[in-house]
């Protein structure tokens, strides 16, 4: 009796599974298809390599203190080769232009901004003084470029 | 046998719950699975993802709008409407100085055929010309950030219907006349029609560096109606043809007195030697233009019988051709420009008209192409196997022939009644051959109804096979009368004005805001960024404008973020007027303060997060 129990069980799993891969093998069989689809790998192997340009080997140990900061998650600062979100200025010229537009240095600007959107950013997360110089000198050689 | 019978109805009970659990039963098909294989494939061909551009500009002509619109093809998307020939609020085109000087009074024009400037006969993506039908302008559209720069109103013409269609260096474009008119005394009688009227073509030239307009020459063509005009390429790189219609010269109920005679003309003329012509001084002065008189010359212009009412006439990519088609006749003719050189060079004349030479037609035809029940042939393009594509707008249906052989390859329907056709390059030297749209004047009940006036309607072809594929419809404004296609690769449009210290009106730095004053005149040096307006950086309130009642007050205001997409708007409110700045531009409104009063000033276009606190007042004192 239990031998025929074992027999109708091993017989119900096969068939299962069997009537999945009857049933769902196109679809299986698509997806692995998909899976190696040389162009899709390629499109991984390039966002990977995208990923890492945005903190490229090649950023001066100045520059790195705008990723570490986060102002990248606004701005982007194109002279220095960092890649940014886009919905704040490019920072490229920011050191030159910030006393004409805001009416004061970057550095002061940084210490207490005038626009509504920087105020919220800096008084949330003050920078330290030590951050705040690096960030400016970084600024100031990208202006440079 | 009692172990074969649990194996079977474990199998079998096995194979029904896979069933129950993984078959898939036509009752839950997904909506997708309803639609053909065909009609996914085609929707994967017009799907651009986000992060991807379209391949194509297509510039519409906007017609009675005023206005250009761009679209992205194969997507059919509308990316832009860029005024031209009409205000618009959106953009303070036609508010601000500059472009207010520019339109003058007009609240619209009728922008007809817009024309891609050209090197070698290719588009160069520099500039776009239109011309308005209504008012006899021609404007310049600049391709570098696809504003328009500048507008010129043409003397002695009568509706530019044709078009600027350009020659193959942009040497010039052509404006014939579509209603002729009185031409010395401006009041003859329409009694005096044949003797007092004419039907004046202007050949334009446009600077590239100054950005402005010039009237090379002019020609005093005879009283009929021009229509469509193009170009020669290569060998007929010379030359250029228009339509004609009315040379019966009739003055009322066109429909039917024009269409009397069984042939109308194209008018072949050299339009470099016309310009040699005048350049020697060989032109009578009229209305302060060089005109010269058809009449008067026995070179350089040339009539060319067609069948009856001809609309659009086009020369092939190598330029040896050109085919024309009577709108109410059923054939497309083609036209061999070799065969009509040759006729001009042996006087072969079958007579003349008004003083003008008319070629012989059997010897400048090679070939009528009549495919079976087409009617209504009006626009032909091309694609890079040889093949013309042509437009049947009374049986609504594309006609894809072969230009040597005239032999009718397929035959497709569009919905419905299709003006022009425009292909990818499909009226260059080097046609693309991958898409064609039928700009149609009808769309009947394609779309979701929005009352009695429907929209017009576009649809995209694959033309890459033997068989034209009907890719999509797409709804679109009034009224796509013709349309280019150009290749992403060829514009480069700039995002951010750049500093320009040379231009007395900008002020990038605050501390160089100011209000002055001059007698009755306030002139303002004003700031627009993120998110604030300042005036005077060193007034109590930046951000106020006070005047007394009856001044002139003008107001520059530079946009000192110099970043991409941050435009900013300036409107006042009660005062009607409105304008936009781009990232980095200077732009100038002048008005009267002619009402007293505490008058709100915006930001309209959305900026930021801020936007809506970017506002101010201009404050106008009465009179005393």
């Amino acid at each position: 009796m239990k031998n025929g129990i074992m027999i109708f069980l091993i017989g119900f799993i096969v068939a299962f599974v069997g009537g999945y891969f009857i049933y769902q093998g196109d679809s299986t069989a698509s997806v692995d298809v998909e899976q190696t689809d040389p162009d899709v790998t390629d499109e991984k192997t390039i966002e990977e390599d995208v990923a890492t340009d945005t903190e490229p080997t090649t950023v001066s140990a100045e520059a790195r203190v705008i990723s570490d900061q986060g102002c990248l998650a606004c701005h982007a600062v194109s002279s220095l080769d960092l890649d940014g979100a886009s919905t704040g200025p490019d920072l490229s010229d920011a050191y030159n232009i910030t006393p004409g537009k805001h009416g004061k240095e970057l550095d002061e600007f940084l210490q207490e901004p005038t626009s509504a959107v920087m105020t919220t950013v800096i008084d949330g997360n003050p920078l330290s003084d030590e951050d705040r110089v690096a960030i400016v000198e970084a600024l100031r050689k990208a202006a440079d470029q | 046998m009692k172990k074969a019978l649990s194996a079977v109805s474990g199998i079998a009970v096995g194979f029904l719950a896979a069933t129950v659990f993984f078959a898939e039963f036509g009752g839950s098909a997904t909506p997708t699975s309803t639609a053909s294989s065909d009609e996914r494939s085609k929707a994967e061909q017009v799907y651009v993802p986000f992060g991807e551009h379209d391949d194509y500009y297509l510039m519409n002509s906007g017609g009675h709008s005023g206005q250009l619109f761009v679209y992205g093809v194969p997507s059919m998307r509308h990316i832009r409407t860029v005024p031209v020939f009409t205000p618009d609020p959106a953009t303070g085109y036609g508010y601000d100085a500059e472009s207010k000087e520019m339109l003058g009074d007009y609240t619209w024009g009728d922008f007809h055929h817009p024309a891609l400037s050209e090197t070698d006969g290719d588009y160069d993506g520099n500039f776009l010309f239109a011309t308005d039908v209504a008012n006899n302008r021609v404007a310049a559209i600049d391709l570098e950030d696809f504003h328009t720069t500048d507008i010129m109103e043409v003397p002695n013409i009568g509706g530019p219907h044709c078009a600027a269609f350009v020659t193959e260096n942009t040497e010039y474009l052509f404006l014939p006349t579509r209603f002729s008119l009185p031409f010395e005394d401006p009041h003859a009688s329409l009694d005096d029609f044949s003797e007092e009227y004419r039907g004046v073509l202007s050949a334009m030239i446009f600077d590239q560096e100054q950005k402005t307009f010039d009237i090379g020459y002019q020609v005093a063509l005879p009283p009929w109606s021009y229509d469509k005009a193009r170009a020669g390429k290569g060998v007929s790189g010379e030359w250029a043809v228009i339509t004609t219609y009315n040379t019966e010269e009739a003055t009322t109920n066109l429909e039917i007195n024009a269409s009397q005679a069984d042939r109308d003309f194209i008018v072949l003329f050299n339009w470099k030697g016309l310009e040699e012509m005048v350049a020697n001084g060989e032109y009578e002065e009229f209305n302060g233009e060089k005109m010269v008189f058809p009449e008067n010359i026995d070179e350089h212009i040339y009539l060319v019988p067609v069948a009856k009412s001809p609309h659009g006439v086009d020369v092939t990519p190598d330029g040896t051709r050109f085919i024309a088609s009577g709108k109410l006749a059923p054939a497309m003719t083609v036209f061999s420009f070799e065969s009509a050189f040759e006729a001009i060079e042996n006087e072969d004349f079958s007579g003349e008209r008004n003083g003008i030479p008319v070629l012989n037609y059997e010897s400048v035809m090679e070939r009528e192409v009549d495919p079976p029940g087409a009617l209504g042939p009006l626009h032909t393009q091309f694609d890079d196997r040889g093949n013309a594509y042509t437009s049947m707008f009374i049986s609504s249906e594309v006609v894809k022939w072969n230009v040597d052989s005239g032999e009718v390859l397929d035959r497709h329907d569009v919905y419905y009644s299709p003006g022009h056709l425009v292909a990818a390059h499909g009226d260059t030297v080097e046609p693309h051959g991958n898409y064609l749209v039928s700009l149609n004047k009808i769309a009947k009940n394609n779309f979701l109804s929005v009352g009695p006036s429907h929209p017009e309607s576009m649809d995209l072809f694959d033309i890459t096979g033997d068989e034209m594929v009907h890719l999509s419809t797409t709804p679109v404004n009034p009224e796509p009368h013709y349309g280019q296609m150009v290749h992403r690769d060829v514009l480069d449009p700039f995002h951010v004005y750049p500093q320009d210290e040379s231009d007395p009106l900008a002020v990038y730095d605050q501390n160089d805001t100011r209000i002055e004053r001059n007698g009755d005149h306030v002139e303002v040096f004003g700031i627009t960024m993120r998110s604030k307006f300042i005036f005077d950086a060193t007034a109590e309130r930046p951000d106020v404008i006070e005047v007394n009642e009856g001044d002139t007050v003008t107001i520059h205001l530079t946009n000192t973020d110099f970043d991409q997409d941050i435009t900013h708007g300036f409107g006042i409110m009660d005062y009607d007027l409105n304008f936009e700045q781009m990232p980095g531009q200077t732009k100038t409104l002048e008005f009267v303060a002619d009402k007293s009063g505490v008058f709100p000033v915006y930001c309209t276009n959305f900026c930021s997060a801020l936007h809506q606190e970017m506002t101010g007042y201009l404050i106008v004192n009465p009179k005393e």
